[in-house]
This record gives C-alpha cells, sequence and structure tokens, in this order.
C-alpha cells in the first residue's frame, strides 16, 4: 500500500496572446504523469532544468494547483482542501528546498523556524516545544546552542539540517526534498545525504527526493524516473534504469555523466558522441508530432521498467548499455 | 631545455592574495605556485571557500584594486603581472588571456546585442575593420557550435538558451585565440547534457589552438573527464598536486583522499557515504601555521603534521603538502 | 508592439467611464454648491432657487451625469461659474501654462540631478559622494511646500529678484520679450520644485553605477581588455540609465498635473492654481473636468513609461 499516490497529474498553466488576450495555449509543465511512493522509501525524480520536476513536488505539497488529476492520500484525494484538513494532510507532508538561506525566513531565530510547523499542528506547553527543539537539532547533529541563532549564521550545509529538522517537526510521513544538496560542496552533501537517511530510518518517512544529479539519486534512490518536457520517460528500479536504459533521453543523461576515473575518457567521450548522433538522427522517432513524449509501454521482461518507447522499440529485447 | 622553456606559458610563484576584512587584510590564497604548460588543461579543485576562484582571478588582475592585495609572481611567457596597471593588463586581458565564467547570463551584457558583445573583443586587439570583426564573429559562432550564427549574431543574450550562453562566453574568450583561457566554473550553472556538450567543445578548442586552459572547478567528476593536470586546493593553498591519474588513482593527501571518499558510488543503496568531520574555518578565523587540514582529521596524532608544511615529491610531478599523508588512515580504518 | 499600444489605449476607456462616474458622484457629495457664501444675502431666495433649477442642481444625479456626458460629447465641458466663461477655454488657458512650468522644470531637474548621479556614483564614498549625499539629505528632509516658501520669501519678498505673481509682465512686447518676461516668472517655481524632483534620480543613478559596477558583465569587458573609460560609458552607463527610463512617463505626468501646491503657492495661473481655487469655490464644471484629466494624464504616463522601457530594454516586452 502507497504512502502517496499522483494519478493523471496535469499541471497547466496558460500562454495569453493576441489582442483580446484570449488564451493561445498551454505550457504543459507536467503533462499526465503517474507515481506512486512507499512508505520508508526515497523515490527518486530525475530531470534538467524546465523538466516540471519541481512542479509535481510542489503540487504534491499543495503550493501550486493541480489543471487535472489526483493525488491520492489514505484512500482519499488531497487535491480537495477539505480532504488535506481532514487527512491532516498539511502536516503529514513536509518540504525541503533547495536554497535554505531564502527558505529559512531571515528574522527568525532558528528556536521559531523550527517549532513553526508544531505550533501549527500542535499545542505544546513551553518546555515541552525547546524539548522537542533540542532534540530535533540533536537529529541534525546541530548544537543546541543554534538554537537562538539566526539563518545567516550559519553555513549552507548547516542550514540545509535545519530545513531537514524543520520539516520533520511534525513527524511528517513524506518528505518533499527538491534539489536538497545541489547548492552544498561535495563533502556537507555527504552529510545531509546520510542525515536524510537516517531520519529515514528512524522515522519511517518517505521521500520524493527531486534532483538533476544522477550520482546522487543512484545512491539515495531505489525507485525513479526520469522526466523531460513534463512527461516521465522511463521509470524503473535504480538497475532498470542505470544499467539498461530504454529511452534515448536516459540514455543521454548517463553518456553525459562525468566519469571520475580519468582512464575512461576517450570511451566516455565516444560514447556520448554516438548517444548524441544517435539522438538527432531519429529524435522525431522518440516524441510524437507535437514534440511531446511518447505514452510509457512495459519493457518485456520487467514489472518494474517502463519506458516512452516507440512501438517499434517496444519489444526490444533487455541488452546490457 | 629551450623547448621546455618556450612551453611554459604561466609560472605563478609564491602567490599570495588577501583580501580586506574590517580593515585588516587576510590571504584567501595563500603561498600557491603552478606551472601551465601549452597543451595543457590544469585543474583547480576544492570546495567554496578554498581560494580557486580568487587565484584564477588574480592571473587576469581582476580583483578589486582597493579591498585586495596580490604579492608573489605571476608570469606570463616570462612577463611579470603582477603590479602591471589597468592599461599594460587590457593590452593582455583578451588578447593573450581568455576568461571564461560561471553565469553566463549574468556575463552578459542584456543590452547589447551577442554579435556585439564578440567584436568588441576583437576591435581593441586587432586591426580588423568592421566588416572583418563580424566575419570573425560569425566564424566563431560556428565554431562554438552555435546553429544559426547569422540570427544569433543579432539576439540579445536573454533570447538564447544557458548552452547557448555559455558557447557565446568560449566564442568571446577565444576570439582572439589566446594561448591561455581561465575557465572558472564553466559548466556550474549547466545542466549535465550541456555540460557534456561544453566540455568537449573546449577540448575540442585546446586542441585546436594548442592552447593552456587553467580549469576552476568544485565537480570531480568534470576534472577527471577534462585535466592533464590537478591542483587539490584546500583553504588557500594547493594541497596536492599531480597528473589527473596521479590524484584519482594514487591521491596522497588526506583531503583529496576524503573528497573521492564522499562521492556517492555506484554501491549498495543506503551505504553511508564518508563525511569530512567539521568546517573550513573562515579567513579571518583560520590558523595560518601548521596543517591547516589537521583540525579535521582529529584522530591523526600532531606528531605527523609538519610545524610548516613543505611539498613532498611522491612520483613525478606529483606533490603533497604536509607530512600527514604517510600515516594517514580514515577513522574507520584501524 | 503597435498593437499592443492600441489595446491598452482601448482598454483606457473603460477605465475612464468608471473615473468620470467616481468623480462626478464624489463631486457632488461635497457638501456646498457654487453659491455657498457667495451670493450677496440681500438676494431674494427665490432668484437662487430659480438659478440652481436653471443650472439642473436639482435634477436626480443620474440624469446630472448623462447630459455632462452628452455635453462632453459635444465639446461643452460645462461653463466656470467662477470665471463665468466656458470650461474648454479656461483649462486650455491654464494647461498651457502649466506645460511650460512643467517643462522648465523638467529640463532643470534632469540637468542637475544626472550630473550629480554620475558623480556620485563615480566617487562611491569620496567626498564629492558626501556632498551630494548631505545635499539629498537635506531636500529630503524639508517638505517641499516649505522649500516653495522659502523660496518666494528670501527670492520675492526680500531680495525681491523674482515676481510673486503672474506669468508674463504687462509692459513685454514682442515675441522675444514676452519669452524671457515668461521664463523670468517660472524660473522661481520651477527651481524649487526642480529641487524637490532631483533627490531620486540623483539616488537611482548613483546605485545604477555602483550596482552594475558590480556586475559580472563588467568583469566580461575587463576581461576582454575593454578600456576602463568605453567600459563606463557604454556597459555601465547604459543600464544604470533603466530606472529612470522607466520613471519618466510619470515624471512628466506628473509635473503636467502635479504643481498644485507649488502653483498655489507661486500664485502662477496653471491647473493646479485653478484646480485648487475651484474646489474651495465648488466650481464643479472645472474641478470635475480636471480630474478627469489628471486621470487620463496618469493613465498614459503608465503607458508611456512601458513604452519608453520597451525601447531600452531589449528584455521587455509590452504585453
Amino acid at each position: 500500500m502507497s504512502i502517496i499516490e499522483v494519478k493523471n497529474l496535469k499541471v497547466w498553466y496558460p500562454i495569453r496572446g493576441g489582442f483580446f488576450n484570449t488564451i493561445k495555449g498551454y505550457v504543459k509543465a507536467v503533462d499526465d504523469v503517474n507515481l506512486s511512493i512507499e512508505p520508508g522509501e526515497t523515490y527518486g525524480l530525475i530531470g534538467e532544468s524546465g523538466s516540471g520536476k519541481s512542479t509535481i513536488g510542489k503540487t504534491i505539497v499543495g503550493i501550486e494547483r493541480p489543471t487535472s488529476g489526483s493525488i491520492i492520500y489514505k484512500g482519499e484525494d488531497v487535491t480537495k482542501g477539505r480532504n488535506r484538513k481532514k487527512l491532516k494532510y498539511n502536516r503529514d507532508v513536509q518540504m525541503i528546498f533547495q536554497d535554505s538561506l531564502s527558505s529559512l525566513n531571515p528574522r527568525k531565530r532558528i528556536n521559531d523556524i523550527i517549532a513553526e510547523p508544531i505550533r501549527n499542528f500542535e499545542k505544546l506547553s513551553k518546555t515541552e516545544e525547546n524539548h522537542r527543539v533540542k532534540e530535533l537539532l540533536d537529529i541534525v547533529g546541530m548544537p543546541k546552542g543554534s538554537m537562538y541563532k539566526y539563518p545567516f549564521e550559519f553555513s549552507g550545509g548547516q542550514r540545509q539540517r535545519i530545513g531537514i529538522a524543520r520539516a520533520v517537526s511534525t513527524h511528517p510521513k513524506l518528505i518533499v526534498a527538491d534539489e536538497p544538496v545541489s547548492a552544498l560542496d561535495l563533502s556537507v552533501q555527504a552529510q545531509v545525504l546520510n542525515y536524510m537517511q537516517d531520519i529515514q530510518k528512524e522515522f519511517n518517512i518517505s521521500f520524493l527526493l527531486i534532483s538533476h544529479d544522477l550520482g546522487v539519486v543512484r545512491h539515495m534512490c531505489k525507485n525513479l524516473s526520469i522526466m523531460t518536457r513534463g512527461r516521465f520517460v522511463e521509470v524503473g528500479t535504480r538497475e532498470d534504469i542505470y544499467d539498461r536504459p530504454q529511452h534515448i533521453y536516459t540514455k543521454r543523461l548517463l553518456a553525459a555523466i562525468p566519469d571520475i576515473n580519468p582512464r575512461n575518457r576517450q570511451e566516455d567521450t565516444k560514447e556520448r558522441l554516438r548517444v548524441e548522433a544517435e539522438y538527432e538522427n531519429d529524435e522525431k522517432a522518440w516524441y510524437d508530432k507535437n514534440h511531446r513524449v511518447l505514452d510509457l509501454k512495459p519493457v518485456s521482461g520487467s514489472n518494474t521498467h517502463y519506458a516512452a518507447v516507440p512501438e517499434s522499440n517496444s519489444m526490444v529485447e533487455q541488452g546490457g548499455k | 631545455m629551450d623547448k621546455e622553456k618556450d612551453n611554459v606559458l604561466l609560472e605563478i610563484e609564491h602567490l599570495h592574495t588577501a583580501f580586506r576584512i574590517n580593515g585588516k587584510f587576510y590571504n584567501a590564497v595563500d603561498d600557491c605556485s603552478l606551472t601551465l604548460r601549452k597543451n595543457e588543461i590544469y585543474a583547480i579543485v576544492g570546495e567554496s571557500g578554498c581560494g580557486k576562484s580568487t587565484l584564477a582571478t588574480s592571473i587576469v588582475g581582476l580583483l578589486d584594486p582597493l579591498n585586495s592585495k596580490v604579492k608573489g609572481s605571476i608570469k606570463y611567457r616570462g612577463q611579470e603581472l603582477v603590479g602591471l596597471n589597468a592599461d599594460e593588463y587590457d593590452k593582455i586581458r583578451g588578447e593573450d588571456i581568455g576568461m571564461i565564467f560561471q553565469d553566463p547570463l549574468s556575463a552578459l551584457n542584456p543590452l547589447m546585442r551577442v554579435g556585439d558583445q564578440i567584436t568588441e573583443a576583437l576591435y581593441y586587439h586587432t586591426k580588423d575593420s568592421e566588416a572583418e570583426r563580424k566575419k570573425k564573429a560569425l566564424e566563431l559562432l560556428k565554431r562554438v557550435g552555435i546553429p544559426d550564427p547569422e540570427g544569433t549574431f543579432r539576439r540579445y543574450p536573454h533570447e538564447l538558451s544557458g548552452g547557448m550562453r555559455q558557447r557565446i562566453i568560449i566564442s568571446i574568450a577565444v576570439a582572439c585565440s589566446p594561448e591561455i583561457i581561465i575557465a572558472d566554473e564553466p559548466t556550474t550553472a549547466l545542466d549535465v547534457t550541456i555540460q557534456a556538450q561544453i566540455i568537449d567543445l573546449l577540448k575540442d578548442i585546446q586542441k585546436e589552438k594548442e592552447s593552456g586552459i587553467i580549469f576552476i572547478t568544485h565537480d570531480l567528476g568534470v576534472v577527471a573527464e577534462i585535466a592533464d593536470r590537478v591542483g587539490v586546493m584546500y583553504a588557500g593553498q594547493l594541497v596536492e598536486i599531480g597528473s589527473v591519474f596521479d590524484i584519482f588513482e594514487d591521491p596522497k593527501h588526506p583531503y583529496t583522499r576524503s573528497l573521492l571518499n564522499s562521492i556517492p558510488q555506484a554501491g549498495e543503496l543506503g551505504d553511508r557515504l564518508h563525511v569530512i568531520q567539521g568546517n573550513v574555518p573562515p579567513l579571518s578565523e583560520m590558523k595560518r601555521s601548521g596543517c591547516r587540514f589537521a583540525p579535521r582529521i582529529p584522530w591523526i596524532p600532531a606528531s605527523a603534521h609538519e610545524e610548516n608544511p613543505s611539498y613532498h615529491q611522491v612520483g613525478d610531478g606529483h606533490y603533497v603538502l604536509c607530512t600527514c599523508y604517510q600515516t594517514f588512515h580514515f577513522q574507520e580504518e584501524k | 508592439m503597435w498593437k499592443t499600444v492600441l489595446r491598452r489605449i482601448l482598454l483606457m476607456i473603460p477605465q475612464i467611464i468608471i473615473l468620470s462616474l467616481l468623480v462626478f458622484f464624489v463631486a457632488k457629495l461635497m457638501p456646498g454648491d457654487p453659491f455657498s457664501g457667495k451670493i450677496n444675502p440681500q438676494t431674494d431666495p427665490k432668484t437662487i432657487e430659480a438659478l440652481k433649477h436653471q443650472l439642473g442642481l436639482y435634477d436626480p444625479p443620474l440624469v446630472q451625469y448623462g447630459h455632462w456626458i452628452q455635453n462632453i460629447f459635444k465639446g461643452d465641458f460645462g461653463q466656470s461659474y467662477t470665471y463665468n466663461r466656458p470650461v474648454l477655454g479656461l483649462i486650455g488657458e491654464r494647461a498651457a501654462n502649466t506645460f511650460w512650468l512643467g517643462l522648465l522644470t523638467a529640463v532643470l531637474t534632469y540637468a542637475v540631478a544626472i550630473p550629480l548621479g554620475l558623480i556620485a556614483g563615480k566617487n562611491e564614498g569620496k567626498w564629492p559622494d558626501r556632498v551630494i549625499a548631505f545635499y539629498n539629505f537635506v531636500i529630503n528632509s524639508v517638505p517641499p511646500f516649505a522649500i516653495y516658501l522659502i523660496f518666494l520669501i528670501l527670492f520675492s519678498f526680500i531680495l525681491k529678484i523674482f515676481p510673486s505673481t503672474g506669468t508674463v509682465s504687462a509692459s513685454a512686447h514682442g515675441f522675444v520679450q514676452i519669452f524671457f518676461s515668461r521664463i523670468y516668472h517660472m524660473i522661481l517655481p520651477a527651481i524649487a520644485m526642480m529641487l524637490s524632483g532631483t533627490t531620486a534620480i540623483v539616488q537611482y543613478l548613483r546605485s545604477g553605477i555602483i550596482d552594475n559596477t558590480k556586475e559580472d558583465y563588467v568583469r566580461t569587458a575587463r576581461a576582454k581588455g575593454v578600456p576602463e573609460k568605453v567600459i563606463f560609458r557604454k556597459h555601465i552607463l547604459r543600464n544604470a540609465f533603466l530606472p529612470i527610463a522607466s520613471s519618466l512617463g510619470g515624471t512628466i505626468t506628473g509635473l503636467l498635473s502635479g504643481a498644485i501646491v507649488a502653483e498655489s503657492i507661486f500664485s502662477y495661473p496653471g491647473m493646479g492654481q485653478l484646480f485648487l481655487q475651484s474646489v474651495n469655490s465648488r466650481d464643479y464644471s472645472v474641478m470635475i473636468t480636471l480630474t478627469l484629466l489628471f486621470g487620463i494624464l496618469t493613465l498614459l504616463g503608465n503607458l508611456l513609461s512601458d513604452i519608453i522601457m520597451s525601447i531600452v530594454d531589449p528584455r521587455i516586452r509590452i504585453q
């Protein structure tokens, strides 16, 4: 039983123009997307800038309104305000943002920042609240003294940990983490990712990890999807996607990741150019005439792997990279 | 021997670059030396605040003269650059040394057509007529892989994508075929597929012009992809210098080893990543004596470090700062 | 773009209609009428009543509004009760006076503010910048009407250098004499208004120059080897002028309609002075017409600003 299920989600923005400022068309930020996340798992959502991945995250937490489709939580559609209230959805689903400086109120002390969601959803006495904040800071490895400081007094990695503490404060079931480590240095990134795994184990939290970094997602996620142009091009387990990519877009992404073995350099470049040539030659085959990503089809020989491949390709045997 | 001398493009010796913080000067680059040769991509890798961008900016003399001080020597083909005035530097910048920046949108003037921004570089270093400059600019646009050079020439920066803008920046940097290109995090703001294209483009241009590139980055993957030589920078110092194979296959300095260890790898799901303890102290609080990495590896005894760390040669062209590399082990290893 | 401009102008029609309704009925709500305090107490109240009926003051408000609009389309904006002449001619005369004063003020303002802003921006933190900052501080801390009064008292009454009223002296003959006499009459209010107008422009330009000097594209220009002087002229200045260009439309309409206080204090017979008089004497037709005119000027000013911005900044396309 999944913790959350996104069904046929569409988020379209109207483009207005012309003399009467009428709707000329739509930007389809998210165009018919399905996904479901299991309790306690980290689900990966990979895409480049403008792919619509952040819009999905924002729609799940309710910052954006869907054009159509539903988000099912505990069996009910939480795109309806009534259900959100009844199910305490806003307490159970929290978010971590990329830019920790602009997402933490600069005029508030850490104490108040972390306690804010608690105050919204629970009635605790001052001492209970203080106790909880200290506990939360401890979980993300911050000293208790940080309670009385302001966000600017911390480094990027520390702020991101404060953001995690805030998100965890209401004991959520799901945290949407939108590029949580992409602004951080490598060594700090490692620390934040470790803390995310720790709290996941401790509280059985599910994560939706939105990232452009294929390395981070491979490290964190069992299941993931690759997104471009508002649609999923490929969905599967990490082995499905990284070892047996089917869609040309996935292959391009994988070929583009720099390899940390300098001996593979020539080979990597050659592979990249090969994929790039393949992409340029029959790009059209992978998209319909409106440049829309095709519908997902099951990849033969697997019940976890789906790819938006053309008809003729759908029966292709699963082969190595 | 002469051949070797001919190959040396840039020789940096004991460079110190200091910034004024609350009235006092603190070294952001602290005694760095390196040599860039022809046909070589020299990567400087380190985390934010380590001084790598300051090092790059010092070379081209683009620091704010009121709030910074540069000491030491930067020689371009034997000519000393430290101490040049703005006019003298203007003759070298753009002509002998080109520069590529991190954020291609803010690095282009929003009110000027792309073409004019490219021809501007030619105007000050060539005697070309306007028509010749335009012809060259169109060739450059074609060379850096812009699909519609004529149309792009007339466009404004905001009308182009991030990858296209970075190609424009590259075309500006190489307009006068400089011998040296300084690239400061040129792919950080780009998507991976675009990053790969830009890396391939830079490699091609480097080969074609036989230029030397100083490539500043925080991304070890990019280093492995592009660099010939690597300098690993920590707290204003180059803690390890070596060929790209030295650094990735036989890293010596504890910092290099720790960094490589914290990259998420293809291992088992949920493996814990390696974390480097503590933080880099801010410039004004940094201890200036002893091994600067020592506080981050407290389980290594003080006796393992040098009092005044010096470079130790561990291989052909492979140098490490401080003796602590000899006894270093990760905390979990006994 | 011109299609969008046309659309914006057409969109102004409903805005103006709503504005006219608002103006008309708010004016009706004001206590008193054109006769309050104006009429000899000996006059027979019946005569006054008859006059009021004749002027339509007892018709239902909507009917009065209808009449008003009808007449406007005939080119008749009504009679001024105070001046006993058609509103259109009266306002036309005053508008010309205001226009010349506004133009002179605008020219003076930019002629003073731009050099000051340039000097301050180029010498950030040095003594010229501090002197200019002090000037800005002083001007900003004195309310404009106080500046006007000080000017009037000092230059007209004590030093007697400039006239304290009127637009042109009666003795002036011929084009040249009249021209200079006009300027002579306008110069005091213009300088006074210029002073309070400069501070915002100086500030914009100063911070524009300082901020843009730190921009990445300036670093790119330096990395190309472009000389510092050229960088300032070609790169920094153009960008620093953007906020001033965007405020140009508003400044112009502001000067045309907003000189109410200055014109009254300097007894300069422009639209602003007329407006204040008309409010005081319940001269409805004048008051309503002027308010409507100021409203339309503001709308046009906004449009003008947008058009100017879309011309100077390629990133902005008016939609």
